[in-house]
């Protein structure tokens, strides 16, 4: 039941991140396998929870600063490419919107969650994977150009303290 | 019904993110608009509400502070804003939602990620709105 269910959020995560980059910021994004660093240089990672009394999804979104620069350039010239704050700015864009996707999907598989604001996070962890325990971690990752330079790696933790224990969905 | 252009249109975007205000405004400014304003969080919009009459009002439902979808519900319960669409702009995909902005008064209702395609034809719905509430509001109409 919950491999079924992670394969179906796998699903919307990809089609949601593709229709972000792909549809909405003119960009060519492809799932791709998950490997290591996720993501080539200093990542801009942003994170969003999602919380209900007995349950928490914790989801972290780390970024190629090559694919925010990009998209920044396309939407706000040359100039702004290596602009930080533009950069975070879709950041945290698209980790509200990939967040309301799972948010709506849980919710209907009866969670309760509600959504906060997603948050930069900086310093030595940013761009590290969610690390609980003994966990196994699923992976997302994404490509964003001929190089095959990942571009972006999502994960996704459920800490479901309805059924006592804590369980790793999705990255 | 009164014929209305794109061009004669003002516009509000309220987004607290700047790239989703930029997606909006190009891709409004691909239908032709000309009139658009663009501003960050629930005060900006009120401030600019009343110093401009808009046609059009996207509204993000989650703001910093006090959200889009109380923006709505509070102009809707102005008759002087009958004739402004209020269009929900979201991450909130759940039906639930969509039905709950709906009846407060939305006049639709766009999910995020905004693609072209669909976000032309929700406005050109919206705006076929319009020219029915203008045909209604003129006399004999």
């Amino acid at each position: 039941m919950t491999a079924a269910r992670d394969v179906r959020l796998s699903g919307l995560v990809a089609s949601t991140v593709a229709a972000a980059f792909n549809g909405m910021l003119r960009q060519d994004v492809t799932p791709m396998p998950a490997r290591e660093p996720r993501v080539p240089g200093a990542a801009v990672t942003a994170c969003l929870d999602l919380n209900q009394a007995e349950a928490r999804a914790r989801l972290r979104f780390s970024f190629a600063p090559r694919l925010l620069a990009r998209t920044a350039e396309g939407f706000y010239g040359h100039d702004s490419a290596g602009n930080r704050e533009l950069q975070e700015d879709i950041a945290c864009a698209i980790a509200n919107i990939v967040g309301g996707r799972i948010k709506t999907f849980l919710n209907r598989e009866g969670f309760d969650f509600a959504m906060g604001l997603p948050v930069i996070e900086t310093g030595v962890a940013a761009g590290q994977p969610i690390q609980v325990g003994n966990e196994g971690l699923i992976r997302l990752h994404f490509a964003f150009d001929a190089s095959g330079d990942n571009g972006l790696a999502v994960d996704c933790q459920i800490d479901d303290r309805r059924t006592g224990r804590p369980e790793a969905v999705l990255s | 019904m009164a014929a209305v252009k794109c061009a004669d249109l003002a516009a509000l975007v309220i987004d607290d993110h700047l790239i989703i205000r930029q997606v909006l405004e190009q891709n409004l400014r691909g239908m032709g608009f000309t009139n658009i304003d663009t501003v960050v969080d629930y005060q900006s919009a009120q401030e600019k509400m009343k110093q401009r009459r808009y046609d059009i009002v996207f509204v993000d439902w989650i703001l910093p502070g006090k959200s889009g979808y109380s923006l709505m519900q509070e102009y809707r319960q102005e008759r002087d804003y009958d004739d402004i669409a209020f269009v929900m702009v979201t991450t909130e995909t759940d039906e639930r939602h969509m039905i709950e902005a709906l009846k407060a008064g939305a006049t639709s209702y766009i999910m995020k990620p905004v693609t072209p395609n669909a976000f032309q034809d929700k406005v050109l719905k919206v705006i076929d709105w319009i020219a029915k509430k203008r045909t209604a509001a003129r006399p004999g109409g």
